[in-house]
């Protein structure tokens, strides 16, 4: 029986400590999904709450002969549509209420790292979804299918696709270092 | 001015000579080493050029091992405690549930007294030609609550009569024999006028009602034995069989 079995076995059996474990091993994944998803500390805690209390209420479901990380960031993806299907629904509110100030410093690096985020965030849904799995999560093409419900030849078109508007929204924000040129002679 | 296409118009597909760098790319970004000194596509194509190094630059980015997400604190604690306070939710439903259940319940022993002991008033309308030819046999009528009827309730007087004291019960038993007497062969003048069957009708009426009915016709029965009785006596001498 595999340790994530052998968890899902324990918190089954109603032991205390089974459902603080459970928590503790996926809270990290979870809560950055949800932050990449919604790009809202408090909308993200409200969605991996609310992720971990659906995975508690279908725990009983899940298949032991697969893994159960994807089955978690399944769910915490699809907390993240609902989300931001409400979200959609309300009034927009000022961008500088959503996010708390970022006090990264404000080096090369992390004005790249926020030109690839700001690329990232312009994805359409989908395509993010299984960007971020892959290049933030670092979920393989099978574990992103299962989280998102698709085959993995979609999860690969959607991938691709999104690398390469990834690489050109890059070029269009002018984050591509200018080609160097030849030396005059 | 740039000679390059769109940077966000990716619903044309990339040039078909541009399908093995682009196919490179992907290779690379799914963490395969690339010899891209052997790529002669993209040395020749700037469009090319340009997403080789902006593959470096994303490339660069995910080098760097992501940071462990920070997770606030007490977040585990607070995901437990909402566990907890969803824990009683299956008694509130299960209480949910009997209360509809017995709302249900009522609903229909309800139904059954309001409209299944007697027929609500229907409007009555033309049958349709479907209906006609989909009618099925009538069944025996459904029991309905009978009216008042004047014979029950007299045939109700009577049994109550039955069931009172004797005088009562002998005065009922003239009546029958008063009629055959009255019916039967009596010389007496009037029936000359009458003819010899006139009260047979009358005899024959109060036999055949049921004795309940016929013992209810007491009182008027014994008004009319008083009254032939006094008739009788006023003639003087006229006696049966004389």
């Amino acid at each position: 029986m595999s340790v994530d079995a052998a968890l899902v076995t324990r918190c089954l059996a109603g032991e205390p400590d089974a459902a603080r474990a459970l928590v503790e091993r996926f809270q990290s994944d979870v809560l950055a999904v949800c932050r990449r998803l919604l790009n809202n500390q408090h909308d993200a805690e409200d969605a991996a709450q609310e992720t971990f209390a659906r995975v508690f209420r279908s725990l009983a479901r899940w298949d032991g002969t697969r893994p159960l990380k994807p089955w978690v960031i399944g769910i915490a993806v699809n907390r993240c549509r609902t989300a931001l299907g409400k979200r959609a629904k309300r009034p927009e509110l000022a961008d500088y209420l959503h996010d708390a100030p970022d006090t990264r410093p404000a080096d090369d690096s992390a004005e790249t790292a926020r030109e690839i985020r700001a690329a990232v965030d312009a994805l359409r849904p989908e395509y993010r979804e299984v960007f971020v799995l892959f290049h933030e999560q670092n979920l393989p093409y099978e574990e992103i299918a299962e989280a998102v419900g698709r085959p993995v030849g979609t999860v690969k078109t959607w991938l691709h696709r999104a690398r390469l508007e990834v690489l050109d929204r890059l070029r269009a924000r002018g984050v591509v270092p200018a080609e160097p040129q030849p030396e005059p002679r | 001015m740039s000679l390059l296409p769109h940077p966000f118009d990716t619903s044309e597909p990339a040039p078909p000579e541009c399908a093995p760098t682009l196919a490179r790319v992907q290779q690379a970004l799914d963490g395969e080493p690339i010899d891209w000194t052997a790529d002669e596509h993209a040395a020749r194509c700037p469009v090319c050029r340009e997403r080789l190094r902006a593959l470096a630059v994303l490339l660069g980015a995910f080098s760097e091992p992501a940071a462990a997400e920070p997770v606030p604190a007490g977040f585990a604690d607070r995901v437990l405690a909402a566990l907890q306070s969803e824990r009683p939710a299956p008694r509130r439903s299960f209480a949910r549930y009997t209360a509809w259940a017995a709302l249900a319940a009522a609903l229909l022993v309800g139904a059954y007294f309001a409209f299944g002991t007697s027929r609500p008033t229907e409007v009555p309308t033309p049958p349709k030609p479907n209906d006609l030819v989909k009618a099925e046999p009538e069944t025996a009528p459904a029991p309905r609550e009978r009216p008042v009827r004047v014979g029950d309730a007299v045939a109700q007087a009577g049994q109550s009569l039955l069931d009172a004291p004797k005088p009562l019960a002998d005065s009922v038993a003239v009546a029958p024999k008063l009629f055959d007497a009255l019916a039967g062969p009596i010389a007496w003048p009037a029936a000359k006028l009458m003819g010899a069957d006139v009260l047979e009708p009358a005899r024959q009426a109060v036999l055949e009602l049921p004795t309940a009915a016929r013992d209810a016709l007491e009182p008027v029965t014994g008004t009319a034995t008083k009254a032939y009785a006094r008739f009788l006596r006023d003639l003087g001498a006229v006696k049966p069989n004389s």
